[in-house]
């Protein structure tokens, strides 16, 4: 397929404030993701990266620009499901088992031996054979991620919008859920915007790094990744790898003084 | 806005009814206008004064009935809270006797107590101690859970435990387990003058009902509802000012 | 752990038991005030046999079945609306407050005046009393949906419909429960209630005649059958709850 399968053009975000001046989230963001890429996007916190990922999805609606996914504009929640998006915490549907959670988005649109098959698929994907049938309260953390991982894969969309997906997990976790995901990415070969605040997990994971501005959200610099597939932790011990680590972490460093100069925090 | 709608319903509501009233129904056995209701509340309260003596009746025996089920139930509830041997015996009595329609043991109370207040205390009693005691109960399981740690770490002697750490931070639930008896003690008082009274609100209400006299009858419906909830926001306000550090704290 | 309480609940229940019996042959001339258990066991085979108590039973069981479940069906649906359109919330509030806040018992006579002496008042006694919690509670269920499942919701792409069917339906299913428990009981109270004010058949018309006649064993057996009653239809809520909802820990009582 030609073309991009993300292309975002003068996206802005604000929020009216009663009398005063709307409060601007983000301004003027443009980005084009191409097939099969993986881009990650770190800021400060409060930057608006996760409103952006949202506006993307249709969940939130930019204040002006467009959105296209393969060329077609998308305005507001459309009908078709192209987009797949996995939530930071636990949202996870607690009356509903691991393989109920994932048939989410395919119920009424396949029968149900097809639906269920690909359910126990992406599960499978995930390595979660054989908890197709316990609740989420039954499930660690990790493995609650895991089945959001798989309920957005399921839907096989056009482009995965990955949230902080791993904010709340324990570092051990966090670490061995970031290979996992290299290796899923490697087998689905699908097309990711991670939205992150930590550095090295956005570097381990990613083709390309967008570092935010502090709000308004503007992109302040962007970076190719240029270290070789498939990854291990070793990389992480690559001169490459500390050196990039380095520059972003220099960066958001300016932007968060930056941002504190206007305000009293 | 927000308020206009509520006043807008409040007002519609009692236009409907005085319109079914007059001209719909036009029946005064079946219904009648809420001027009429407000007019005999009127006439009640301040002109022939003939509600006062229900009104303190149902009062003495609700009072009784609360400060005997609060000095029964918080201890109990504690008890049970802090031994497993204590809650493990009484539970399923409690169960038991907590499920079961207040109403049946009416007649039985009435047989051991006569029909003097005695019995009537007994019913309200029955009916305001399981909120308590519950409430009780899940408040020092929670607290003592999480404070008991602490108060080892300070040195604290078991008693002191209890007094300066437990006790405090079990208040909120025992507050909210009054709040939810105020209700239920109305009920009780309700029935408890059902049998054999010949004063008191629920009398009057009974009364009311049987000679099929409808002013009365809404005049007394109304008055347990204003009660109950003057019941029930006095023991809210008791329990933001006592206990300001947690104000949406609710025990199930 | 589990199982200690339990064998010693079962032990405190046989231990109170043996206790009354002999404390009650012991110490009591006649069994007026405290009948033994045994008595009142002989008067429950009894009254059995003689098929009254069936007719009784039934008549309870089939007003209660009858207005609870009315009483489900509109209360979850007036408790939807009133958690999802804040108008409807505003318009209905002060009213079902006030019901609320009014002893259930008051308003028995004058459903009594206005439905008649029959089963038909006592199924509007228990679903006045059942609708008004399932509808408070569903709409608290409504209006506290976790946001985040909206948006899931919305990135699904899951219609209205959908929404409603598989996100805030389910959501709300703890808090319709909770408010079922609660009816459950208050339901209970008045319709033994309205049975003792008038009726000529219902568990509560048995408790009437029983008191009246100062027969105690038929008194007991009432009292029985109605505890049995209540812990039955809070049990089977318990168990509904614990299969329905079992990422919940459920409350005790």
């Amino acid at each position: 397929m030609a073309g991009p399968v993300l292309e975002i053009r003068n996206l802005t975000k604000e929020v009216p404030t009663g009398n005063q001046e709307p409060f601007v989230i983000f301004k003027n963001i443009s980005l084009i993701v191409k097939e099969g890429e993986f881009v990650s996007i770190v800021g400060p916190s409060g930057c608006g990266k996760t409103t952006l990922l949202r506006v993307i999805n249709g969940l939130l609606s930019p204040s002006s620009g467009q959105i296209y996914i393969d060329g077609k504009e998308q305005t507001g929640a459309g009908k078709d499901l192209v987009m797949g998006f996995v939530f930071q915490g636990a949202s996870l549907l607690p009356w509903r088992t691991s393989v109920k959670n994932v048939l989410l988005g395919l119920e009424g649109k396949k029968n149900s031996g097809e639906a269920e098959e690909i359910a126990r698929f992406y599960l499978s994907l995930v390595g979660l054979s054989g908890f197709e049938h316990h609740y989420p309260h039954q499930l660690s953390g990790g493995m609650q991620q895991r089945v959001n991982l798989a309920r957005a894969l399921a839907v096989d969309p056009r482009i995965l919008l990955m949230d902080e997906p791993f904010a709340a997990l324990d570092a051990q976790t966090r670490t061995f859920m970031q290979l996992e995901l290299l290796r899923i990415w490697s087998q689905t070969k699908k097309t990711v915007i991670f939205i992150t605040h930590m550095i090295s997990e956005a570097i381990l994971l990613s083709d390309r790094v967008i570092v935010f501005s502090h709000r308004p959200g503007r992109v302040r610099s962007e970076f190719a990744v240029p270290l070789a597939r498939p990854r291990s932790l070793d990389i992480k011990s690559d001169r490459r790898f500390v050196e990039l680590e380095n520059v972003v972490w220099k960066q958001i460093e300016e932007e968060v003084r930056a941002a504190r100069e206007g305000s009293p925090i | 806005m927000k308020g206009m709608l509520r006043l807008a319903s409040i007002a519609g509501g009692l236009v409907l009814w005085h319109v079914l009233a007059v001209w719909v129904i036009d029946d005064s056995v079946l219904l009648v206008s809420p001027l009429v209701v407000v007019a005999k509340g009127y006439e009640m309260l301040f002109v022939t004064a003939d509600l006062y003596p229900h009104l303190f009746a149902s009062w003495w025996i609700f009072f009784y009935g609360m400060i005997l089920a609060a000095l029964v139930g918080i201890p109990v509830g504690f008890l049970m809270a802090l031994s497993p041997l204590v809650r493990d015996y009484i539970a399923p009595w409690m169960t038991a006797l907590y499920t079961t329609p207040r109403i049946a043991f009416a007649p039985v109370l009435l047989l051991w107590f006569g029909i003097d207040i005695g019995s009537k205390i007994a019913i309200v009693f029955l009916g305001c101690v399981f909120p308590i005691l519950i409430n009780s109960f899940y408040g020092m399981r929670v607290v003592s859970r999480e404070f008991v740690e602490v108060g080892r770490s300070f040195r604290l002697s078991g008693g002191r435990l209890f007094l300066k750490i437990l006790l405090p931070a079990s208040v909120p639930f025992i507050l909210a387990g009054l709040r939810l008896a105020v209700g239920r003690g109305l009920t009780g008082v309700a029935i408890a003058e059902w049998f054999g009274a010949t004063e008191g609100l629920g009398y009057l209400i009974f009364f009311a009902g049987q000679t099929l006299n409808m002013p009365i009858l809404f005049v007394g419906v109304a008055v347990f509802g204003v009660l109950g909830v003057l019941g029930f926001q006095f023991l809210q306000i008791i329990e933001d000012l006592a206990t300001p550090w947690k104000k949406e704290l609710e025990a199930k | 752990m589990q199982q200690r309480g339990l064998r010693r609940g079962l032990l405190s229940i046989l231990g109170g038991l043996i206790l009354w019996e002999v404390l009650t042959r012991l110490l009591l001339e006649d069994e007026l005030l405290i009948p033994p258990p045994t008595s009142v066991a002989r008067s429950l085979w009894k009254l059995s046999f003689a098929g009254e108590l069936n007719r009784h039973l039934y008549a309870t069981l089939f007003e209660f079945a009858c207005g609870f479940s009315t009483a489900c069906a509109v209360g979850i649906f007036l408790g939807y609306l009133m958690g999802r359109y804040r108008w409807f919330d505003e318009l209905m509030d002060p009213w079902i407050a006030t019901l609320y806040s009014i002893p259930v018992i008051a308003f028995v006579p004058l459903i009594i005046i206005w439905f008649g002496i029959g089963l038909f008042s006592k199924i509007v006694v228990v679903f006045k009393i059942t609708a008004v919690a399932i509808m408070l509670n569903t709409a608290a269920g409504i209006k506290n949906i976790d946001p985040v499942w909206l948006e899931l919701s919305r990135s699904m792409r899951l219609s209205p419909w959908e929404t409603t069917a598989k996100i805030r339906l389910p959501a709300a299913l703890p808090y319709i429960i909770t408010g079922m428990r609660l009816g459950v009981g208050r339901a209970l109270l008045g319709v033994i209630v309205a049975e003792l004010m008038a009726a000529n058949e219902g568990l509560g018309y048995l408790l009437r005649e029983a008191s009246e006649t100062w027969d105690s064993p038929k008194l007991f057996v009432t009292v029985v059958l109605l505890a049995a009653m209540g812990m039955g239809s809070f049990g089977l809520i318990k168990k509904g709850e614990q299969r329905l909802a079992p990422w919940r820990e459920s409350a005790e009582w």
